[in-house]
């Protein structure tokens, strides 16, 4: 009989050996039981038809598609990319989020990661596209469109070419099943069901290739608003409660030109792309010379000092070099000098992020418009330009810049003068000053936080304009975050200030999610509303009314009247502090990878985002061989500026 | 032994600092009890100057008390023994003199380290800002500004007129934060054509350069690349407007391409021969007074350190006080009581002890915002969950003294509990604990520095050798950042084990007892 004291031991081991058997077996996995939705979708149709009695699910004929109907379409557009683009080849880069994604879905819980537009944004085709360089629609899945006469309508027809990569044909049903996901309540994002009820009204399937989508309102552009995405439905067939654990990992079907490789997908590490075969768009027009890498290869480096040793070594094709150090010092090495890696600039031109301080003007201090007048002239943007960012960005004067004719360009942003600052201030009863410099006001110094997710770029910059705004007397604290709690703090409107950057998008500004007094304050009451994006709290109910008037315009020349008077309102009631843009990217790759020869699209901020590279495999084993014999090619350092608008200086 | 000259000494210290702080006179060390608490609470009644004003009284009380109430202090034979065994071992010895010396530079503050002048004469006149409350705004100095003077760039202004005003700067001219010196230009020198580095006289220029107009101030016109001391590669050419012109190709020194970009009449400006512009991180110069160069943000190396050094201090101190009282106290309390008390609080301390510290002060620091945090908020933390090892020593320690001859003396005799623990009890068992100090001294230095390193422990405005660390390895190419912060804590941890080396010696009762 074991003695006592041994007991404990040898149960431990029974345990450990139990554990370790029960590891190798290989058990069926029984948490996903096979479903079939196919009833339940329909029924959803029927139900969801009834709940809102009016018909968004309709199901139709050909015979009543409208008399007047006239397919339109766009072959006219210059080719996108490279006609000596050659296929082939493989593209080592990295995630840009710098861990592996916590999944590989495009909606649901935490799909939303900085992996998504890796495999769905940029490579998911939708109904019709928007020429990179004309601005234009061009045909997508869809080959040819029709806008109705209420403006709200758009008919489809689908090419009949297009195959999801496992072969099933495109149909309407797709788009149904988009429709059906985003409304659906095993959803635990609130943002599909919010945006796809109230942007849409109605979904009408004619045949198995022609559909209409309408959109609620009528818009300008509406092809493009109503060209969704679709979701495969026999992919999708056993979509329910448990959604996001069952498709977390599942890689689907894709209509674009790159899938994601299921056997070569290691968890933690590494994710492939392979460019579909016999992909259906390979030979049409505006796609043919684009999506050219045979596999990208996206690995888990958790470092950004990491990702340039990488690159200097050949494991990373290219790496973006927009950050003046690298640019300027750790890029003067043997291996740029040598040519075997290029350096480029290029200046594109897409809406600018509108970068700055934002104030919350729920906050007593910032309530008054004298101290916000005050607060834009201490801020000193420029220094943080000529002294941080070495004079390669511009100061930003506008909310909206970038959107061409929509950007009211006449405005200028108030400039860094303490001077002017502490008149202001002194107006508003901040007329002595602390031991330390600090104005003070009734021995309340003039002191705020601005709220941001840390890094240590940022850091820098802030440190630097807490050193300046100190010359105005206002003493800047700095409230460093980590994403998450930066986001929540500032969502709750609970910052006195932040540093944020909207990601905007074409075609045109858009003013009614930041500073609409809808998102402002709770209805009768004086709290600020929680999750809303006007994270400055503002009102202003001529700017209300300009706002709703983009959001419903039917004409450009409206859009671009009311984005122009509210940038005039935004800079007489000193709303935010503008940051600086930086309108061009700066990019070192090795010489293998090739580029058309205008070096990129003019609309995308990422030079990879817009596929036209390709990769030269016989180039690749010609620098490789010279790197060996240590023979030499001519350094290259160019400048594509075809696209730069050029701004006067402020000072 | 008379205590007497010390007590005179904090009178005369107390009421110096007291005066002269309502007197508006900012002297370095003691004034630092007038910064503890930096928010106002309320319009009238500042927690600072209270603060201030409470330790300058109570730094008089207990001078007054030594000197005279005449409490003398005879050490023990043994004490004075360990003493003299302590400054024979030489290494030790020295190194607390070190030790001690370091200590002293640190309370020297603003004379050392500073942006403010120690002296001016300005028009026949004497100002001290250093010393002073009172902030000097540019427009006293006639520099046109209502904020405070530029002290810097007032200097080069008194040079330059030449009317016999002049200023006396602290040894490091800069403030450990916040104080960011401009970028240094430096003109290239030509030789038969070709560029040279402006460090490395033999070694062709290759880089960025600027040329700049003459007559417009800091506006550049051309910014060009160099190879091998040689125009290479593209150059931009501006208007004194800053927009851009001229775009040209160069090839060893030859132009190849100009490409047009708008009219402009470049025919009679004047030039100046080209210059490189240097960025933070700059490198050492005695030149700019930046001994040990600037971090990357551009703040000088050597005034971090010495700021880093001096929070360092203040919260060792701060840290040995609250942790040795907590931890002995309750030491002797469990080893004394014993029994149920002792069981509960060691099933306490078992608890306390599971809990990693450094991560709960990384989520606090993280949730409550680096504005919230603050040198007190960091150390509660640590102290909350360092006093823990201190006990078990004293506890088992106390267990022992506990059933000596003595104690059961005092207790016939009738000494209430806290005198038989306080006053015989612990005598007997600190030697114990004093050992440890040196080791609690040199992790409350690398918890601060490490906190700092992973960016979750104090905010910008304390200066920080682990904030300077990590600043140092994200660029490992300016290699005086982290090679100085390196060797400023290698050298204090290295002093520290040095002292406490020779503690253990001194302290070792092997030494003393023989039994036979």
């Amino acid at each position: 009989m074991p003695s006592k004291s041994k007991l404990p031991f040898l149960i431990f081991l029974f345990l450990f050996v139990s554990l370790f058997f029960s590891s190798c077996l290989r058990v069926e996995d029984r948490r996903f039981p096979p479903y079939d939705n196919s009833e339940e979708v329909k029924l959803f149709f029927q139900r969801y038809n009834e709940k809102i009695s009016s018909e968004f699910f309709s199901f139709s004929s050909i015979e009543s598609l409208p008399n007047n109907l006239k397919w339109q379409t766009n072959w006219n557009d210059p080719d996108i990319g490279s006609p000596q683009a050659k296929k082939g080849g493989k593209l080592h880069t990295f995630f840009p989020g710098l861990s592996f994604p916590p999944t590989i879905r495009s909606l649901g819980k935490e799909a939303n990661n900085s992996f998504r537009g890796d495999h769905w944004d940029n490579i998911e085709m939708s109904l019709v596209g928007m020429h990179p360089e004309t601005g234009n629609l061009i045909p997508g899945l869809a080959k040819a469109w029709f806008v109705a006469e209420d403006k709200k309508t758009v008919y489809f027809l689908i090419d009949e070419k297009a195959v999801w990569s496992d072969g099933k044909p495109v149909s309407p049903d797709d788009f149904f099943m988009t429709f059906y996901i985003a409304l659906s309540p095993y959803l635990s994002e609130p943002w599909y069901r919010n945006y796809y009820s109230k942007q849409f009204s109605n979904i009408t399937k004619y045949s198995n290739r022609i559909f209409s989508i309408t959109l609620a309102k009528p818009k300008p552009l509406a092809p493009f608003f109503a060209g969704i995405r679709p979701y495969a439905k026999h992919f999708y067939q056993e979509f329910g409660p448990d959604f996001e654990a069952r498709y977390n990992w599942r890689v689907r079907p894709t209509t674009g030109a790159y899938i994601i490789g299921e056997d070569d997908m290691i968890k933690g590490r590494s994710i492939t792309l392979h460019r579909v075969k016999n992909w259906w768009a390979k030979d049409r027009k505006y796609t043919r010379n684009l999506y050219n890498a045979d596999k990208i290869v996206y690995n888990v480096v958790r470092d950004s000092q990491k990702i340039f040793q990488l690159f200097k070594k050949g494991k990373i094709d290219v790496m973006s070099l927009n950050l003046p150090d690298y640019w300027y010092e750790k890029t003067e090495i043997p291996e740029v000098f040598k040519g075997y890696i290029e350096k480029k600039t290029f200046y594109y031109q897409s809406p600018l992020v509108p970068f700055g301080i934002y104030l919350n003007h729920h906050k007593t201090l910032f309530s008054d418009k004298r101290i916000r007048m005050g607060i834009q002239h201490a801020i000193h943007w420029q220094k943080v330009i000529d002294f941080d960012m070495r004079g390669d960005v511009r100061r930003l004067h506008i909310y909206a810049d970038g959107y061409g004719k929509f950007s009211n360009n006449t405005i200028r942003t108030r400039t860094f003068n303490p001077q002017k600052a502490r008149e202001y201030f002194a107006s508003a009863g901040f007329n002595s000053s602390r031991e330390d410099g600090v104005l003070i006001r009734n021995n309340q110094p003039l002191s705020f936080s601005i709220t941001y997710t840390k890094s240590s770029f940022l850091d820098q910059i802030l440190q630097r304009l807490k050193e300046e705004a100190l010359l105005a007397g206002v003493e800047i604290r700095l409230d460093g975050l980590d994403g998450v709690a930066s986001y929540k703090k500032v969502m709750q409107k609970q910052h006195d200030s932040t540093l944020w950057g909207w990601n905007v998008n074409l075609p045109y500004p858009r003013y009614y999610g930041s500073f609409h007094s809808q998102g402002a304050y709770e209805t009768e009451k004086k709290i600020p509303r929680p999750m809303t994006n006007n994270i400055s709290t503002y009102t202003d109910s001529e700017l209300d009314d300009l706002a709703l008037t983009i959001r419903n315009a039917v004409s450009e020349k409206e859009i671009e009247k009311s984005a122009w008077r509210i940038e005039e309102i935004l800079h007489r009631d000193a709303v935010w502090i503008p940051g600086y843009v930086r309108d061009y990217y700066r990019v070192g790759h090795w010489r293998w990878v090739k580029w058309p020869e205008n070096f990129n699209v003019k609309v995308e901020r990422y030079p990879v985002e817009s596929y036209v590279y390709w990769i030269d495999e016989k180039i690749k084993k010609e620098t490789i061989k010279a790197i060996e014999e240590k023979r030499e090619f001519p350094e290259v350092n160019r400048v594509y500026s075809q696209h730069k608008i050029s701004f006067d200086s402020d000072e | 032994m008379n205590l007497k000259n010390l007590g005179l000494s904090f009178i005369f210290l107390s009421l110096i600092n007291a005066i002269a702080h309502s007197f508006g006179f900012n002297l370095p060390a003691l004034e630092w009890f007038f910064h503890l608490a930096d928010k106002p609470i309320s319009s009238t009644f500042s927690l600072a100057s209270f603060i201030g004003y409470l330790s300058c009284f109570l730094f008089f009380i207990f001078g007054w008390a030594l000197f005279f109430q005449k409490i003398t202090w005879t050490p023990n034979p043994l004490t004075l023994k360990k003493w003299q065994r302590f400054r024979s071992i030489k290494r030790a010895y020295i190194s607390l003199l070190i030790f001690g010396f370091l200590l002293f530079l640190a309370l020297l503050n603003q004379v050392l380290v500073g942006k403010k002048p120690l002296i001016v004469k300005y028009e026949g006149n004497f100002y001290f800002p250093a010393f002073t409350q009172r902030i000097f705004s540019g427009d006293f100095f006639s520099q046109n500004s209502s904020a405070e003077a530029d002290y810097r760039l007032l200097r080069k202004q008194f040079l330059k007129q030449e009317k016999g005003n002049w200023m006396l700067m602290p040894l490091i001219p800069y403030q450990s934060t916040f104080d960011t010196d401009d970028r240094q230009i430096l003109k290239l020198q030509e030789k038969e054509g070709i560029y040279f580095h402006h460090k490395n006289k033999n070694r062709p220029y290759s880089g960025i350069a600027y040329y700049y107009y003459k007559d417009f101030e800091n506006k550049v016109f051309k910014k060009a690349r160099f190879r091998q001391g040689k125009l290479d590669g593209f150059a931009e050419l501006y208007m004194p407007n800053g927009q851009l012109f001229l775009r040209e190709e160069w090839n060893k020194g030859r132009r190849v391409k100009v490409q047009k970009m708008s009219d402009f009449e470049n025919q009679d400006i004047r030039i100046s021969s080209p210059k490189v512009l240097l960025y933070p991180p700059l490198t050492p110069s005695f030149e700019k007074k930046h001994y040990f160069g600037t971090s990357s943000n551009g703040w000088d190396v050597a005034a971090q350190i010495f700021g880093g050094l001096q929070v360092l201090f203040k919260a060792i101190v701060i840290f040995l006080f609250i942790t040795y009282s907590i931890g002995i106290s309750l030491g002797c309390l469990m080893g004394y009581w014993g029994g149920k008390f002792d069981i509960i609080v060691q099933r306490f301390v078992e608890v306390l002890s599971n809990i990693p510290y450094l991560l709960v002060v990384i989520i606090l620091t993280d949730r409550l915002g680096r504005d919230q945090v603050n040198l007190g908020v960091i150390l509660c933390i640590l102290c909350l969950f360092s006093w823990i090892g201190i006990t078990y020593f004293i506890r088992a320690a106390t267990y022992k003294e506990k059933a000596r001859d003595y104690v059961v003396a005092v207790r016939l005799l009738g000494g209430s509990t806290p005198r038989i623990i306080f006053s015989h009890i612990l005598p007997n068992v600190i030697s114990t604990v004093i050992t440890v100090v040196p080791f609690s001294v040199a992790s409350i230095a690398i918890s601060l520095t490490a906190l700092d390193f992973l960016g979750f422990g104090l905010p910008e405005k304390y200066p920080s050798w682990g904030r300077l660390l990590s600043d140092g390895v994200a660029n490992l190419g300016s290699p005086w950042i982290v090679s100085s912060v390196f060797v400023s804590m290698m050298t204090l941890l290295l002093l520290v084990t040095f002292i406490g080396e020779g503690i253990r010696e001194a302290f070792d009762p092997k030494k003393f007892s023989t039994y036979q």
